[in-house]
């Protein structure tokens, strides 16, 4: 914090070295614009919170920051900040119409230890407990103090969950059912069944308005491909459920479904189904044992599988922050797994900047995008590398040292 | 107890026959003034007149020490005892925690000790909507049956099984219920003001930013950093209740209520759900003091400002308020001055058998 006000302070000479309005300048040997763009000896300029200019040939002028290696800010797009059950409407198993905005926090300090990460774009979910949980927030993880000032604006996305996480802890009603935990699905055949009921439901309603019902009318977006689905199966069978449900409102005629599959760990077994609905893939972070969530099996060559196949692939730590898990980590161990670099990079930038639909600002170093900047002392991913700086909206999250 | 303190105050001192008397005190401290020799003219339970030279010729009684208005707590539950939630529903907007004061509750002589005599009850937490809190005296009289209608905004208000569950949720429902504006809502609408209990900062946020949407006046009350949403609260024209800080507090809370006097907002002190003694709040006063906080705004903020945020004149000394007073041995925020007397209404209802 203590560098970044020198920083500022530094600014005003660097202005009049010819650079108006320059407030931070970093210089890179190796900069990765995006995947497959290599800029050498590149001299990136921000201000306020934006990339100005990208130079290439430079070399580092007096107050840059120097480094081996930058790229863009990287993008969670399964960050699992705000997870407590009160960040989720239980009361009904089907939440459409509520946000999670309205149950985060913006002085966690998870925040901030993922900006220090390299990630400096985040998609948060309402947690898995029901079957859709509501709508997400994409938003970045350093800047504004508050909240409404970290929020991009991207396609809505409706977030739910097909697997045993949202009848997890339901039991059925014995007697007189006492609260909403004895109406809500204990199986995944019930929770797959909720699914279709409420894409049904809201299909009818449209032919038969006094059927409506509140939310229908995000669903019926979602629908007409305005809002992204966003469902977590783990495995290969729950992401057939998803693709099925999608393949099925088709065919009925109710419409398409945006359809993404985060957590898809045995996305590999039945590629198939993803080729066919065009649906992508965030994929959990890489298990050591090969067990992933739900009993999932996911091996170190499933992105590479799924790209083989012509499936869009996003990498994420599910927000982890510890030594070995953190979202730079996972490109590595993608790429140990078959991914190139370039596909590694785009995992983490690009793609899930296009999967949130704010690739207008994030995911590539150019001007007029955010000036978020991870800074390498090596080449990115590498084992022997590592994140020695962040740049964040234009501040200095990490300090190169 | 205070009918049989009043009849043994009024055994001792035969009321004179226009009932007024006086009295004079080393100091009397006022909002915004110490008078040395200061006298106090008192009729009919109500202070008429402050000053160095008021009620001459009127029965005087002359006592050592620092008199002042009394402490106000803004937050405890004391004699209402299985009586401060209600499960029937979440949403209570239309009782009143003033049913449940029992004034005969031998656990209001503790506050007397401490030199308080102005309590706002407030809901147990476990509700979203938990009542209509009320400003009583220790062991007498209601000064403000109908002081907020409180909001829950903390994860306390979610009871399992019971809808909402979730922030988000909470928020829809109280957004449904101010549409309709039904009971203690149609209050709120005409003016009533809100206690909104919160506990994080988050929580906080979204209390402040409810407040704002509704054009809501009122207090938030329970987020010991508040300090940090202090630009929003003023914007929001929002008091502040802060728990008590205890012995080893994190040091952050008392910054953060330094933090709020700097900004200029209204700021009072709570027993944090009955769990802290009365005497927390002088020690929570001098706490904020020696993180930097002015000794003015910190006893305005344990007793008129305090008051105020209380909808009452409670924690005032000034003609026209109610007579509660405290008599100190020495300089009420020193810690090692203890309460001699007290007086509520006019009439001694600890200490003191002189008079």
């Amino acid at each position: 914090m203590i560098f970044t006000t020198l920083l500022a302070a530094a600014a005003p000479a660097l202005a009049s070295g010819g650079n108006t309005g320059v407030s931070l300048m970093v210089h890179a040997e190796y900069l990765h614009v995006g995947p497959g763009e290599i800029v050498r000896n590149a001299l990136v300029q921000v201000d306020e919170g934006q990339i100005v200019a990208v130079l290439p040939g430079r070399s580092a002028p007096d107050g840059a920051l120097s480094v081996h290696s930058a790229h863009a800010g990287m993008i969670d797009a399964s960050a699992r900040t705000t997870q407590a059950p009160s960040a989720v409407e239980q009361s009904k198993e089907i939440i459409t119409q509520l946000s999670v905005q309205d149950a985060i926090d913006p002085f966690d300090p998870a925040w901030d230890r993922l900006a220090r990460t390299g990630v400096t774009t985040a998609l948060i979910c309402p947690p898995d407990l029901n079957v859709i949980g509501g709508l997400s927030v994409v938003v970045k993880t350093a800047g504004a103090p508050r909240l409404e000032g970290r929020i991009l604006e991207g396609k809505p996305i409706l977030r739910g969950a097909i697997g045993d996480q949202p009848s997890g802890g339901n039991s059925p009603a014995f007697g007189r059912p006492r609260d909403y935990f004895a109406r809500r699905p204990t199986t995944r055949m019930g929770v797959e069944w909720e699914w279709r009921k409420a894409f049904f439901d809201a299909g009818q309603a449209e032919r038969f308005p006094e059927a409506d019902f509140e939310g229908a009318d995000v669903l019926r977006a979602c629908l007409k491909g305005d809002v992204r689905v966003m469902i977590q199966a783990w495995t290969t069978a729950d992401i057939r459920t998803a693709c099925y449900i999608d393949e099925e409102m088709q065919r009925e005629g109710y419409g398409d479904l945006d359809l993404v599959i985060d957590a898809g760990a045995e996305a590999w077994r039945e590629p198939a189904f993803l080729q066919r609905t065009g649906t992508p893939v965030v994929l959990p972070p890489f298990p050591t044992s090969g067990r992933s969530g739900e009993r999932s099996f996911m091996p170190w060559n499933t992105a590479r599988v799924l790209k083989d196949k012509g499936i869009e692939v996003a990498l994420s730590c599910h927000g982890e922050t510890g030594p070995n898990a953190r979202l730079g980590d996972q490109a590595g161990y993608a790429m140990r797994g078959g991914l190139t670099f370039d596909e590694a990079l785009a995992a983490v930038t690009t793609t899930p900047a296009a999967l949130l639909g704010v690739d207008q600002r994030v995911g590539k170093v150019a001007a007029g995008m955010d000036a978020d900047l991870v800074l390498w002392n090596g080449t990115p991913f590498a084992a022997t590398s590592a994140i020695v700086g962040v740049v964040a909206g234009g501040e200095v999250v990490l300090q190169p040292r | 107890m205070l009918p049989f303190l009043t009849l043994l105050a009024g055994a001792l001192t035969p009321a004179p026959a226009d009932g007024a008397v006086v009295v004079q005190a080393t100091a009397v401290h006022t909002a915004d003034a110490t008078i040395e020799n200061g006298r106090i003219l008192i009729r009919d339970g109500k202070i008429e007149a402050v000053g160095a030279e008021v009620g001459a010729g009127v029965r005087t009684i002359e006592v050592e020490g620092h008199l002042t208005a009394g402490i106000v707590a803004l937050g405890d539950r004391t004699s209402l005892a299985g009586e401060a939630r209600d499960e029937t529903r979440q949403v209570m907007d239309t009782a009143d925690l003033v049913h449940g004061f029992n004034a005969e509750s031998k656990d209001w002589a503790p506050f007397l000790e401490a030199g308080v005599t102005a309590v706002l009850l407030t809901p147990e937490p476990g509700a979203l909507v938990g009542g209509r809190t009320a400003v009583v005296k220790p062991g007498g009289s209601v000064m403000h049956p109908r002081a907020h209608l409180d909001i829950c905004f903390s994860s306390a208000a979610f009871r399992d099984g019971v809808p909402p569950s979730s922030y988000p949720g909470a928020l829809a429902m109280l957004a449904e219920h101010m549409a309709l504006g039904a009971g203690g809502f149609g209050l709120v609408k005409e003016g009533l003001p809100v206690h909104l209990a919160a506990s994080s900062r988050a929580e906080g946020l979204r209390a402040i930013a409810f407040a704002q949407r509704h054009g809501l006046k009122g207090a938030l009350s329970g987020v010991r950093r508040a300090g940090d949403l202090a630009p929003e609260l003023v914007e929001a024209g929002l008091a502040v209740i802060l728990p008590p800080l205890g012995l080893g507090a994190d040091p952050r809370h008392a910054a953060s209520a330094v933090a709020l006097a700097k900004a200029g907002v209204p700021m009072g002190f709570s027993l944090d759900a009955a769990k802290a003694s009365p005497a927390s709040l002088r020690f929570t006063a001098a706490q904020c003091i020696r993180a930097g906080m002015e000794p003015a705004a910190a006893w305005s903020a344990l007793t008129h400002q305090a008051g105020a945020i209380s909808g009452t004149s409670a924690g005032t000394l000034a003609a026209g308020s109610d007579a509660d007073l405290v008599l100190w041995s020495g300089h009420p925020l020193d810690l090692t001055s203890r309460v001699e007397r007290v007086w509520i209404d006019g009439a001694l209802v600890h200490g003191g058998d002189d008079q």
